[in-house]
């Protein structure tokens, strides 16, 4: 059978005694590599572009947001404690903001965005019988439905991160620099001279993979069978929860591992 | 003539060595006892279920080799998915399979609604409206159009779509589906003993 399989995937039924959850979930994201050539179909990019959307460009607000705050609470901490050490500065942010709560900040504003929205959608169009429709359309759920938002998910997870690690490090050189009277561009070109390639590619990394895990866990419990509507908030529940257990399992492993 | 669809002694839950055959361009009403049995039959027909016993063919191929949008599906009350636009239901399953071009979708959508009775001025808000917000009645008309647009080898209808619907649009549906078979597609109407009545011969 081709990749592009329409037949009801057994993965996504209640568990059975042979049936785990983490193993369902390892089987979606499986699924879901598989059948990534499935972008080449117009409705499916026509998905990606309004998950893009709806993860990336609706929380740029709300991340630019917590990125300022965390780069001001952070840098005033530290100036308190040190005061002004534009070394320690640029120290404190990349250790602080870029490894570690650039991408996890990025990952958290996603599972309660995006990980709740998937999850009760999904859920939504099961109990309607929309996915039962697509099925019998020859239109693969895990394709049309799955392919796109966890590439979406994944791309705006990145693209996120960034954008909260440039405001909460802007953030934090702007206080130091008003604060302590140390000259910003001092604290930049410092800054650039310790920061390494691998703590660039790794924040980049972690961050692909926490959007990933967000969508496939979130996925995985909004496609589960369901019979109704009193599943949907269980369901939504679920994924918060187990995908915020995800993405601090999966920072744990890439910080131990990179660092 | 080799039959289109072909049911050869197929058992599979509470069906039992059902046998049919559906020319091209022939509309056949296939009525199980209940709703479990014409659920079974549905997912047979679409190929979302394998039979326990016997086979399904399409052009004497087994279903999972039929090309992509081979096969049709008009659900009861639409089957649409809630946050796309009519329009952009009626041509998911053409656009997904790369059946057709933008134009002459358009021109078939024009085409088939006009058969379905909807006057010319009403088809751009119908087709534009989002899915949650179309009636139960559009929501049906919808789902049929989506079938008659995609125009496949065989096209799967529960025959609930009729339940409900007012006796002049139901002849206006069900002239539509003549259309479509007249131009080579088949039809199997799968019903229940509860739902309306059709005027296509029983089969199976």
């Amino acid at each position: 059978m081709s990749s592009f399989s329409w037949k009801k995937p057994p993965e996504l039924g209640p568990h059975g005694p042979g049936e785990r959850l983490w193993g369902g979930q390892l089987r979606v994201a499986w699924e879901a590599l598989c059948r990534l050539p499935a972008l080449g179909r117009w409705p499916v990019r026509q998905v990606l572009l309004k998950q893009l959307y709806f993860t990336g460009i609706e929380s740029v607000a709300t991340i630019g947001f917590v990125g300022f705050l965390v780069g001001l609470i952070v840098i005033t901490e530290l100036n308190n404690l040190v005061g002004g050490n534009e070394g320690a500065t640029n120290k404190v942010l990349i250790w602080m903001v870029v490894r570690e709560l650039g991408p996890l900040i990025a990952a958290i504003v996603m599972v309660g965005r995006s990980s709740s929205a998937l999850a009760s959608e999904l859920s939504t169009m099961v109990i309607n019988g929309e996915v039962t429709s697509l099925r019998r359309m020859g239109i693969s759920p895990l394709s049309y439905l799955i392919v796109p938002r966890v590439l979406g998910m994944t791309l705006a997870a990145i693209a996120l991160a960034f954008y909260c690690q440039i405001v909460a490090v802007g953030t934090g050189w702007v206080v130091t620099a008003i604060g302590q009277n140390v000259l910003l561009s001092d604290e930049i070109s410092g800054f650039f001279e310790i920061i390494s390639y691998r703590e660039i590619a790794a924040t980049l990394v972690k961050s692909a993979i926490f959007g990933m895990l967000v969508a496939v866990v979130s996925g995985y419990h909004g496609l589960r069978n369901k019979t109704a509507m009193t599943e949907v908030p269980q369901a939504v529940s679920q994924a918060v929860i187990r995908s915020l257990l995800a993405v601090f399992v999966a920072d744990g492993v890439v910080t131990v591992l990179v660092y | 003539m080799a039959a289109v669809l072909q049911f050869s002694g197929v058992n599979c839950g509470k069906i039992n060595a059902l046998t049919l055959a559906l020319q091209a361009g022939e509309i056949g009403v296939l009525r199980l006892a209940g709703k479990e049995e014409k659920s079974v039959a549905i997912e047979l027909a679409v190929g979302e279920r394998n039979p326990e016993a016997g086979a399904i063919t399409l052009d004497g191929a087994p279903l999972d080799a039929s090309p992509p949008g081979s096969i049709g599906w008009v659900p009861e009350s639409g089957g649409l998915i809630s946050n796309l636009k009519a329009w952009e239901n009626v041509t998911l399953p053409l656009w997904y399979h790369g059946k057709r071009r933008v134009a002459e979708a358009e021109e078939q959508a024009n085409r088939w609604l006009a058969a379905l009775g909807v006057e010319s001025e009403a088809r751009s808000a119908f087709m534009a409206s989002p899915a949650a917000l179309l009636s139960t009645l559009e929501r049906k008309r919808a789902g049929l159009l989506r079938g008659l647009v995609l125009a496949p080898r065989l096209l799967v209808v529960d025959a609930a779509l009729f339940n409900g619907v007012p006796q002049d649009l139901k002849s206006s549906w069900a002239a539509a589906l003549e259309m479509l078979a007249k131009e080579g597609c088949s039809i199997l109407a799968v019903a229940q003993e509860s739902d309306a009545a059709l005027q296509w011969k029983t089969i199976g």
